[in-house]
């Protein structure tokens, strides 16, 4: 009986023994259920997460929010925009109808309308503008892949062709002179060719350079003058910046230093379809990475940063497009399928929301997949509101 | 998550410590599988089923771990061009406004769904402008076109980059002559569009308003069936995310099915019944494998019932032609213009020509044959053709198609046949056999650039009433010149009075003169 009982004891004494190993085992599962758990988290959250995305927190402070004031209405498809120096003129793409670039008073008065040479409506897709601290208006062509130059008044300068190649230095090159007065060139790009046809002479056509890495869309010089651009080439989405000064000469002797950075995915520092790039007063990037619905912050130096306004809650971006940053530091995005401008504080640490404005509308102070925006030196606000063929003006 | 697992630590752990407290002699009433813990056993019973469990709670448990770190599955098994759709993904706020008050993309007071894929679609946001019919290749690896920037094979909606003048031979040069124009005709995004080959005779749907998503499916299509069409086949990726049948259409199923293939499995490596008519998948919902093709390729499914990884494949095998490829797509509306050649017996007495005034089919001669004098006058002139119907109704030798009688569709172009390769809005030499006459061979599906602005005789045409002089219908060329690229052999574009062809007078190169005498699509309209 005792011996019995001592078994039973023994027994018990074994089962308990047995039960403490299978707890503290349970305990061990558990610990890489929690690790997988979070492991598992990590990969599902690695498109909005990455631990690096700046928390954008509400600007609790009041902030008087833009005013509405009025549109330009005489246009089609309103695309790119962009102000010249004293603020005098806006410059206007379309992407309809016959896609001219339109200059408008600060009335709103039609002034002049123009487009590049050598194309047809249907064979140019005039996209982004951007006007140059001297006064020059560069537009990206996005069927010919060019940059157009033209001066305030909408003549013909040249056109950057290639990363580092304007027409007029190509036909240089090839042909062993510069462009005379009165010619007229341009590119082909069904052709490869540039078109050039030097004053009454007879016209040559000249196979142009290698342009495999060469797709501008995205156009903005920064306060030292250098052109931002955003260049859609098959894997390599990237931001340009071409050096200031190389603009201040002749564009047949364009040599321009370029810095690249980023590349095509949706990794944080990458891109998909970036649209427009700005940079603030410190020198960091902003860039609007379109398909990746975020925006994307780069440093002076060109190394990642962070991104923000990515996901899926009310002020979160859904395809941001042009950018803009105000004398206050605010960064102004166009939120084209959000309908919205969406308003960020640059000053402090982290880039931290303000406000929208505007919404979905056909009238005014409404926007219909808006495109693009430039503030002036006195905060008036002008938005390409695309689908409703106008430019919706706002006012600080 | 942390509350599953809060609830598996708990239920465990008081399992277990009612068992240390209770001991073995407890016979508490449990309601799970631990209960059976609490029942006394004999020592060796319980070491035995302890050490059971234990490996059994231990794999359960780690298999539960390796399966929460992996990755979530995707919710298509495509993807389509729409980037990554997996379960766990934000991208869906790229396009949807999601948790705001804002319209969504129905109503008078929303914005145009068309104008949502147009913000990328027009070269901005994607390789593939459609506004342009441009293929940018900006920012996509996926060239199809072998090219950097060129035309996209279904031409565009504003504008066109296509080869649409005849080159004087029938041999296409892909290079040649493309120039972006804008469209002359279009699936005109948003307005009422009359639909050819489709509802009674002569008398088109009317009113059917196309969008983007009429056609196209922008989530994709495979995977979870995101268009309501029940099912559970996961199934490749679709050809440019068409849809099984458009939306609002009334769709169309051909009518000679001599296999159910909602039934049984699929007839693997199954050739094409001689003359007997073809296979045709009657309901078979869940799938949009006819849109599966390449260019240039016919694609093939080797689909069985309940499998879950089927495959495509291309090879030799044709046993599912007749629907594989986009003519069937189209068919979905213009259901009158399919016709495909493996459905029917190949004695299709409807190619053949009577005698003037006779409709019958005794006298029946080849078309090819027919050749007036030089007078333009001969007893078998093609313009007196007549359908041959047999006293039912029927076209003699189909046997399951009635006829409409309408003598303007007396010409029967297969319209079933593959998808061929197709460059700067033409198609390239080395498909121009006789074998494949899809409706992307001579029309474009967006919009195309073709002009047909010479005039010509406008009677008799496909359909009466309608006037095509003018109509590019979407033709890949001008004129009539698509027609010239097979049959540049039986025309003779020599003018004059010694011209022995009879085509000369009715040059093709003018207006609409070749469907002056011949109907184009099938014969049943």
């Amino acid at each position: 009986m005792n011996n019995n009982k001592k078994k039973d004891q023994s027994m018990n004494e074994s089962g308990r023994k047995k039960l403490i190993s299978i707890i503290s085992l349970i305990g061990i599962v558990l610990l890489l259920i929690f690790i997988g758990y979070q492991a598992n988290r990590s990969l599902i959250k690695k498109e909005s997460s990455l631990g690096v995305q700046f928390p954008l927190a509400q600007n609790t402070q009041e902030i008087d929010q833009p005013s509405f004031i009025g549109s330009f209405e005489d246009l089609n498809g309103s695309f790119g925009v962009a102000i010249s120096p004293d603020g005098s003129r806006i410059y206007v793409t379309e992407s309809r109808g016959e896609r001219l670039v339109k200059v408008f008073d600060q009335e709103g008065d039609l002034l002049l309308s123009f487009s590049p040479p050598g194309t047809g409506s249907s064979d140019r897709i005039l996209s982004y503008i951007a006007v140059s601290q001297e006064g020059k208006i560069f537009i990206s062509d996005l069927y010919a892949a060019v940059i157009d130059v033209f001066d305030a008044d909408g003549n013909f300068i040249d056109a950057i062709i290639s990363r580092d190649m304007t027409i007029s230095r190509w036909i240089e090159l090839k042909t062993g002179s510069i462009p005379v007065a009165n010619s007229t060139f341009y590119y082909d790009r069904l052709n490869g060719a540039v078109i050039y046809q030097p004053g009454n002479g007879e016209q040559q056509v000249i196979p142009g350079p290698d342009r495999s890495d060469w797709n501008p869309l995205g156009l903005r010089f920064d306060l030292e003058g250098n052109l931002l651009v955003t260049n859609l080439v098959g894997g390599l989405h990237q931001v340009l910046v071409f050096s200031g000064e190389s603009f201040h000469n002749d564009l047949a002797n364009w040599q321009p230093s370029i810095l690249a950075f980023g590349s095509q995915g949706s990794q944080p520092d990458q891109f998909s379809f970036p649209n427009s790039v700005v940079r603030d007063v410190s020198g960091d990037y902003y860039i609007s990475d379109g398909n990746n619905g975020r925006i994307s912050t780069w440093s002076q130096d060109r190394q990642y940063i962070s991104f923000f306004g990515y996901g899926s809650t009310e002020h979160s971006l859904n395809i941001p497009r042009g950018l803009w940053i105000d004398d206050n530091d605010h960064l102004y995005v166009v939120d084209t399928v959000g309908q919205v401008i969406r308003v960020y504080d640059l000053s402090g640490d982290t880039p931290q929301f303000l406000f929208n404005f505007g919404n979905f509308g056909f009238q005014d102070a409404s926007f219909n997949f808006p495109t693009d925006i430039a503030i002036d030196l006195n905060g008036r606000i002008y938005i390409t509101d695309t689908g409703n063929d106008r430019v919706s003006i706002w006012q600080n | 998550m942390g509350e599953s697992i809060s609830l598996i630590l708990e239920m465990i752990v008081f399992r277990y410590g009612r068992i240390n407290r209770d001991g073995i002699k407890s016979t508490g009433s449990g309601r799970d599988i631990m209960t059976v813990l609490r029942i006394r056993k004999s020592e060796s019973f319980w070491m035995k089923k302890s050490s059971v469990l234990k490996k059994i709670i231990i794999l359960l448990s780690i298999g539960l771990a390796f399966g929460l770190m992996m990755p979530s599955g995707e919710v298509h098994a495509d993807n389509g061009p729409h980037g990554d759709l997996s379960s766990n993904t934000n991208t869906c706020s790229i396009c949807h406004r999601l948790q705001s008050s804002e319209p969504a993309y129905t109503g008078q007071n929303a914005p145009d769904p068309d104008d949502l894929c147009l913000v990328c679609h027009n070269g901005t946001g994607a390789g593939t402008n459609v506004v342009d019919g441009v293929y940018m290749a900006v920012g996509s690896p996926q060239d199809l076109q072998g090219d950097s920037f060129g035309s996209l094979l279904s031409g565009g909606f504003t504008n066109t980059l296509m080869a649409t003048e005849w080159t004087g031979k029938a041999a296409f040069d892909s290079t040649y002559n493309a120039v972006s124009r804008p469209i002359t005709s279009s699936h005109d995004l948003g307005n009422a569009l009359n639909v050819w080959g489709s509802g009674a005779q002569n008398s088109p749907a009317v009113g059917m308003n196309l969008k983007c998503i009429s056609c196209h499916n922008p989530h994709g299509n495979s995977g979870w069936d995101v268009t309501s069409q029940s099912g559970s086949a996961l199934l490749s990726s679709t050809y440019r995310l068409l849809r099984w049948q458009p939306l609002d259409s009334e769709g169309f199923t051909s009518s000679r099915v001599n296999v159910n293939w909602s039934g049984g499995s699929f007839p693997l490596n199954l050739q094409v019944p001689s003359l007997s008519g073809w296979l045709i998948p009657d309901n078979y919902p869940t799938s949009e494998w006819y849109t599966i093709g390449i260019k240039g390729s016919q694609a093939f499914c080797d689909y069985s019932t309940g499998t879950t990884d089927n495959t495509y494949r291309l090879d030799s095998f044709n046993y599912v032609e007749a629907a594989v490829n986009i003519s069937y797509f189209c068919a979905q509306c213009h259901d009158n213009y399919f016709n495909n050649r493996n459905l029917f017996a190949r004695n299709d007495e409807s190619q053949y020509c009577g005698t003037p005034g006779v409709p019958r089919q005794s006298g029946a001669t080849l078309l090819p044959t027919v050749k007036p004098n030089r007078n333009g006058n001969n007893s078998k002139d093609p313009a007196n053709c007549l359908p041959v119907y047999d006293n039912s109704g029927r076209l003699t030798g189909w046997t399951d198609i009635r006829g409409s009688g309408d003598s303007a569709h007396q010409y029967r172009h297969d319209s079933g046949d593959v998808l061929r390769n197709s460059s700067d809005g033409t198609f390239a030499a080395q498909d121009a056999s006789s074998l494949g006459r899809s409706c992307l061979v001579c029309h474009v599906a967006h919009g195309t650039s073709a002009v047909v602005d010479s005039g010509g005789d406008a009677s008799n045409l496909e359909a009466v009433g309608r006037s095509q002089a003018g109509d590019s219908a979407l033709l890949r060329m001008d004129e009539r010149t698509i027609c010239l690229s097979c049959h540049l052999g039986d025309v003779s574009l020599t003018t004059g009075p010694d011209a022995e062809a009879s085509h000369n007078q009715f040059n093709p190169l003018e207006g609409v003169q070749c469907a002056r005498c011949h109907s184009i699509h099938s014969a049943r309209d």
